[in-house]
């Protein structure tokens, strides 16, 4: 039991901080889906 | 039972030595061909000359030997947890051991062991808490006890599980791929709360100094992070990148740039070359049954470095900026204390697999593929056999045409389509994602396809898609655009995630991580070379009169030139010749 608690808090430790900078980066991404109109005409 | 200290008894250096001495070559010359220091054979030399011949057990003493309750059996596996980094592994050597008593006292021990080898041939050493000691070389550890850190203490016990080493890796590269995220710091870094103002090429050079030391270091450093183990050179890690953090930061509070270059830029260009090359070379002797996957979990977690980093720099500037600071130096002071706690975790986490150790239910295959060595090589025959600069080509162009995409994206997506800034900072966003996935992915798949058929891959998929790059801005398909760059990159961090298992089919185990180590300079000369070269060729397409949507195109061109480069290299690569393997050694 305690050897698989510890697998996942060691899992846990680097899931969540990599789930966080990861959904950021689909964040930041949104606009290049939703953003339709060209700035700068070609 | 197998002890966790194993050592090369006398009778193996008595039969180097023979050897040597029927070689008809010089000291130097056999040490390179051991791949041992010159100064061992000295050693080895000496302790033949102090000690009678010793003969390997006869079947009648091996049988009388088997029959006391005194001797074991013991495996003398002279590997790189030895205090001797230099004797080649191998899982073959057979001897006898004198058990000791747990409670006798160290002096009547080392006493022992200083006359146990001569009076009785055949025997290795003595077996003694648990921990195999030879005289006369071991007698020194008996008064020098296992620490926390040291190799020895992190083998693993019976029952750990192998799944836990993995996320050791990936907090550290987690940690240490803080570096890609550092263009965040550099806007704020030029506008000076006090004195006068930065500029960005000044601070620019932040980041190039710590990707050379990240090179230079892990060349340097490899033998010793072999010897060491993991934790230590963790722990090491941890400490030059979280102190680089903390006397940056007292660099932006005194407004001091040299302490930023010293702190940053060497001290953690040190802890980046350190954390990146242990916990790999762990990891591949964890999975020997799937080594890409492994180390495409730990390079992901590099890849993964940069999407937590940059976001969480900003996060943490905002929080602290006031009309007094720009919250670069306390972002810095708060970094620091995270990635010290996650990167000390890993190292209390991390274990190294015992000698003999393999997955359950696994055995190597039979099916020998000449890609694939079962011998060793170590690492200062290794950097002078052509297949080690071959790599180093294959992972400069690799990295070369990679950065090619990554360096501008957001510009390059802005001018190419007229898209707006935000759209373009989203492309690049995306870019990261699949460029982590694909560190694990594609190395995964060179578990199955093999190192050199995925390179190919890599290469001519990459080349080719670099070529139609342009036509999808002629038609203005932005999501064929997407698409095309999306694959690209996740080569791009597959060939990044799959050059240390490619080490390991061509070089071995033994000394993997030093070799990658001395491997990853073409990572740093791609990194200082690869971006200002594709800035140059878009700016001079631009002041020739190209219009900037069609300005890149040069670029996406000489990108596919890089990357057909590197498939000849990989091309020209062959099985290393059995002259550089290290020999077999067997006792008796």
């Amino acid at each position: 039991m305690m050897k698989r608690l510890k697998l996942a808090f060691a899992w846990l430790l680097v899931a969540i901080p990599l789930t966080w900078g990861a959904l950021q980066s689909v964040k930041k991404s949104m606009p290049l889906f939703t953003e339709r109109t060209a700035v700068r005409g070609q | 039972m197998v002890p966790s200290r194993k050592r090369r008894g006398l009778a193996e250096i008595q039969l180097r030595i023979a050897e040597f001495k029927s070689s008809g070559l010089s000291k130097a010359e056999f040490a390179a061909r051991l791949g041992v220091h010159p100064l061992s054979m000295e050693r080895w030399l000496r302790i033949t000359q102090q000690t009678q011949p010793t003969q390997p057990p006869q079947p009648a003493q091996s049988i009388a030997f088997q029959n006391s309750p005194a001797f074991v059996p013991v495996i003398c596996t002279p590997s790189a947890s030895a205090s001797s980094a230099d004797w080649p592994e191998s899982v073959a050597p057979s001897g006898w051991a004198l058990r000791l008593p747990p409670g006798l006292d160290p002096s009547t021990v080392r006493s022992i062991l200083d006359v146990l080898p001569a009076k009785r041939p055949g025997i290795e050493g003595i077996l003694w808490n648990g921990n195999l000691h030879e005289s006369p070389l071991e007698a020194h550890c008996l008064n020098n006890p296992v620490r926390f850190i040291d190799r020895n203490a992190t083998v693993a016990e019976a029952g750990f599980s192998r799944w836990m080493v993995p996320p050791a890796a990936i907090a550290v590269h987690m940690c240490i791929g803080q570096i890609y995220g550092f263009s965040v710091f550099s806007k704020p870094l030029t506008q000076a709360v006090k004195g006068q103002a930065w500029t960005i090429p000044q601070v620019g050079w932040i980041y190039s100094i710590a990707l050379v030391l990240l090179g230079l270091s892990a060349a340097i450093a490899g033998k010793w992070v072999e010897r060491s183990g993991p934790r230590k050179t963790m722990l090491a890690s941890a400490a030059c990148f979280c102190g680089g953090l903390v006397i940056s930061a007292l660099g932006v509070r005194w407004h001091q740039l040299s302490l930023l270059y010293l702190g940053y830029g060497v001290l953690g260009g040190v802890g980046l070359g350190l954390g990146y090359i242990a916990p790999v070379s762990t990891l591949m002797k964890w999975f020997p049954d799937r080594p890409g996957m492994a180390t495409g979990m730990a390079i992901m977690g590099f890849g993964g470095g940069a999407l937590i980093g940059a976001p969480l720099g900003v996060l943490l500037m905002e929080s602290f900026k006031s009309t007094t600071t720009n919250g670069v130096a306390e972002a810095f002071l708060c970094m620091a204390g995270v990635y010290g706690v996650c990167m000390a975790v890993g190292a209390w986490i991390v274990r190294v697999p015992p000698e003999d150790w393999k997955p359950v239910g696994w055995t190597p295959s039979v099916k020998t593929s000449a890609m694939i060595t079962t011998s060793q090589v170590s690492v200062d025959i290794a950097w002078k056999t052509p297949q080690f600069w071959l790599l180093w080509i294959v992972l400069c162009m690799n990295v070369s045409a990679g950065i090619g995409i990554l360096g501008q994206a957001s510009l390059m997506c802005q001018e190419m389509f007229g898209v707006s800034a935000l759209i373009g900072g989203g492309f690049a966003g995306l870019l990261s994602l699949f460029n982590m996935g694909g560190r694990f992915l594609w190395s995964s798949v060179s578990d199955f396809t093999g190192r050199k058929q995925v390179y190919c891959i890599y290469f001519l998929l990459g080349a080719l898609l670099y070529c139609l790059v342009p036509l999808s801005q002629r038609t203005g398909n932005r999501m064929l655009f997407l698409a095309l760059t999306a694959v690209i990159i996740s080569m791009y961090g597959g060939g990044f995630a799959t050059i240390p298992a490619y080490l390991r089919d061509l070089f071995g185990t033994y000394q993997v991580g030093a070799i990658h180590g001395r491997l990853i300079t073409s990572w740093s000369m791609a990194a200082l070379v690869g971006p200002p070269l594709v800035n140059y060729l878009s700016e001079s397409r631009k002041k020739a009169g190209v219009p900037a949507a069609e300005a890149y195109n040069s670029t996406l061109y000489l990108m596919a030139g890089l990357l057909l480069l590197g498939l000849i290299a990989n091309l020209c690569v062959r099985p290393v010749q059995a002259r550089h393997h290290l020999p077999p050694r067997r006792l008796g």
